[in-house]
C-alpha cells in the first residue's frame, strides 16, 4: 500500500500545498513610518564660497554666483563654463552640516535631491560628491575620489551603504564636498540640489533616549580589527 | 485509569503496530498522534491531580511512539525551515501587495495657508489665506525667484485623538523645461508651541518629505494632537530664475487613537507602545 512514510515529506508537501495552492504566498505590506527618531534628515548647507554654488533666495542666481548660507540648504549649482572655469570641472564647495548640541546621532546613510532639467539645453553636467567625513574623520564613502550624486538620489528604492556609522555628536560636523562636471566652453543648464544626512536619534535632549532601528543596533554593528573600531 | 477515560482508545487509533512496511509511521496516524498530544496538553491543567498523572503517562507513550518513528521536534522544525526558505515548491519567490494600513492609521491631516501672504495664492485669492482648502501656489513678483516665509496650520480636531507620526508635502512644479526648477524648504514644525519635531533647526528641502518618497521621514518624536492644539510648520518657495511657480499642499501624517464616531482604533505597531519606548528628556512624560 503506497503511503507517505516521512514525516519531514509530509511536512513539506503541508506547507508547499499552503504557499502554492492555497494562499500562493502572497503577503501583504503597508508603507509605515520609521518609528520616533530614525531615519531623520540632518541638512548641508553651504560654508564656503565657491563660484558657481550659490544657495537660493528671493534674488535671482547670476552666472559664477557664489555665496554661503547657515539657514537655507537648497542650492544652485552651475555648470562649469557659467561658474567660469575653464575647464570641464567647477571649483570644489565644501557643504557642512549645523552643530546638534542637543542630541547624539548616529550616521546610518547619506541622500541627496537632485534637480536636474527636464530638457536640458546641451549636455547634462552632472553633480558629483566626495569626501564625507564626520570631525575629520575617515572618508565614509567608499569611493575615494567623486562619485556621480545618482548614487545617493533620494527616492531611489534602498539606501546607498556607507563605510561606518560613525557617531554624530556636537561640537563635530559633517562636512561633504561637491563638484559639477560639465562641457568646456558653453554654458548649459544648471541644477538645483540638497544634501542630507541620514541619522538616527540616540538621544535627544527634549524627547530623551530612543531605540534605533534594527540596522543601527549594537547587533548590527559587529566588527573585528581596524583602526576606528573601539571608537 | 483506563485511556477511555478521555474518550480515547488504547492503542490511539494505530494500524496494527502503528507503522507501515518500511518501519515508518503513516502520514495519518502521524497527524492523528499530533491532534491527539495537543488535545492532551491542552486538558493537563483542567483536570483533577489522578487525572494528570494519567495524562502525563499517556503523553509520555506518545512521545515514545513519536521518537520512535523519527519524528522530533527539531525534525519538524528542520523540515519547515527547509520548505519556508523556498528550496521546495515556491523556489523562493514570495509576492508582496500593497494593502491598506488599516482603519484609522496613517490618515493625512492637511495644513492650511491660515495667513496672508504676498504672492501667495489660496483658495481664498491671491495673496489671501485659507481655512478650507490646503492648496497655496507660490508665484514670486517681478523680478524675484522666490516668496517670504509663511506659516501654514492644521485645523482643530475636537472630534479625535490623533497620534502625529510623519508629515508629507506635495508639489508640482511649473518650471521651463531647461530649468532644474524651484524648491520648497520647510521648517519648525510644532505642535501646539512645543519642541521642533524637525531635527533640523533651520530649513531643509521639502524633497525629504515628499509624499513622492517611497519611505517616510523620520520626527523626533510622534506627540499627541489633540483639541485645542494645532501643528504649524513654515514654507519658503526659492528658486534660482525668475517667472517660475509652485503649487504645494502639506499633510501631517497621523493615526487616529480616539474617533468620537468610530470609536477607538489600534494604531500600527510603530505608534505602540513598545515602539514609543525612551528614557529621559524633558518631554517625556507627556
Amino acid at each position: 500500500m503506497a503511503r507517505s512514510a516521512n514525516p519531514l515529506l509530509d511536512a513539506n508537501n503541508r506547507i508547499n500545498r499552503a504557499m502554492v495552492d492555497g494562499v500562493g504566498g502572497l503577503q501583504f505590506t503597508a508603507q509605515a513610518p520609521p518609528g520616533i527618531g530614525r531615519l531623520i534628515r540632518i541638512p548641508f548647507y553651504v560654508t564656503t564660497s565657491v563660484a558657481g554654488f550659490k544657495p537660493l533666495s528671493t534674488t535671482p542666481v547670476a552666472a559664477g554666483g557664489s555665496g554661503t548660507s547657515t539657514t537655507v540648504p537648497a542650492i544652485c549649482a552651475e555648470s562649469p563654463n557659467e561658474a567660469g572655469s575653464a575647464t570641464a570641472v567647477t571649483g570644489t564647495v565644501q557643504l557642512q552640516t549645523p552643530q546638534i548640541s542637543w542630541a547624539t546621532l548616529r550616521i546610518v546613510g547619506f541622500e541627496a535631491a537632485v534637480r536636474y532639467p527636464v530638457l536640458p539645453n546641451g549636455p547634462v553636467a552632472q553633480l558629483c560628491f566626495s569626501q564625507l567625513q564626520i570631525g575629520g574623520g575617515a572618508n565614509l564613502f567608499v569611493h575615494e575620489d567623486f562619485a556621480p550624486a545618482d548614487i545617493y538620489l533620494s527616492g531611489q528604492d534602498s539606501f546607498a551603504g556607507l563605510r561606518d556609522y560613525p557617531i554624530l555628536k556636537s561640537p563635530n560636523v559633517a562636512q561633504l564636498n561637491a563638484q559639477v562636471v560639465g562641457p568646456v566652453g558653453v554654458t548649459v543648464s544648471r541644477i538645483n540640489f540638497s544634501a542630507s544626512l541620514v541619522c538616527e536619534i540616540l538621544v535627544d535632549d527634549n524627547y530623551g533616549a530612543h531605540i534605533p532601528g534594527a540596522y543601527a543596533r549594537a547587533g548590527a554593528l559587529v566588527r573585528q580589527g581596524g583602526s576606528f573600531v573601539n571608537r | 485509569m483506563a485511556y477511555d477515560d478521555f474518550g480515547l482508545d488504547d492503542d490511539f487509533g494505530a494500524d496494527d503496530d502503528g507503522t507501515d512496511e518500511l518501519g515508518a509511521m503513516s502520514e495519518r496516524k502521524l497527524a492523528r498522534l499530533l491532534r491527539l498530544r495537543s488535545k492532551l496538553v491542552a486538558q493537563l491543567p483542567l483536570v483533577g491531580p489522578a487525572r494528570q498523572k494519567a495524562i502525563k503517562q499517556k503523553l509520555m507513550q506518545i512521545d515514545r511512539i513519536l521518537a520512535k518513528s523519527g519524528y522530533t521536534a527539531q525534525k519538524q522544525a528542520a523540515a519547515t525551515a527547509l520548505a519556508a526558505s523556498g528550496i521546495e515548491g515556491v523556489g523562493g519567490l514570495s509576492f508582496q501587495a500593497m494593502s491598506p494600513p488599516g482603519i484609522g492609521r496613517l490618515v493625512r491631516l492637511p495644513f492650511y495657508p491660515v495667513n496672508a501672504t504676498t504672492n501667495v495664492t489660496t483658495a481664498g485669492g491671491t495673496s489671501a489665506s485659507s481655512t478650507v482648502n490646503p492648496v497655496f501656489i507660490e508665484i514670486p513678483g517681478v523680478g524675484t525667484s522666490g516668496n517670504a516665509a509663511h506659516i501654514l496650520q492644521t485645523p482643530q480636531i475636537s472630534w479625535a485623538t490623533l497620534r502625529i507620526v510623519g508629515f508629507e508635502v506635495a508639489q508640482k512644479l511649473n518650471c521651463a523645461i531647461q530649468n532644474p526648477g524651484p524648491i520648497l524648504l520647510v521648517q519648525d514644525l510644532k505642535i501646539g508651541g512645543g519642541a521642533n519635531l524637525f531635527t533640523h533647526e533651520d530649513f531643509a528641502d521639502a524633497d525629504i518629505y515628499s509624499a513622492d518618497q517611497p519611505e517616510f521621514c523620520g520626527l523626533r518624536d510622534y506627540p499627541i494632537l489633540k483639541s485645542p492644539n494645532t501643528a504649524v510648520v513654515t514654507v519658503q518657495m526659492l528658486d534660482d530664475v525668475v517667472g517660475e511657480s509652485m503649487t504645494v499642499s502639506c499633510s501631517l501624517l497621523c493615526e487616529v487613537l480616539v474617533d468620537d464616531n468610530y470609536g477607538a482604533h489600534i494604531p500600527g505597531p510603530y505608534a505602540r507602545g513598545g515602539s514609543l519606548v525612551r528614557q529621559g528628556g524633558s518631554f517625556v512624560n507627556r
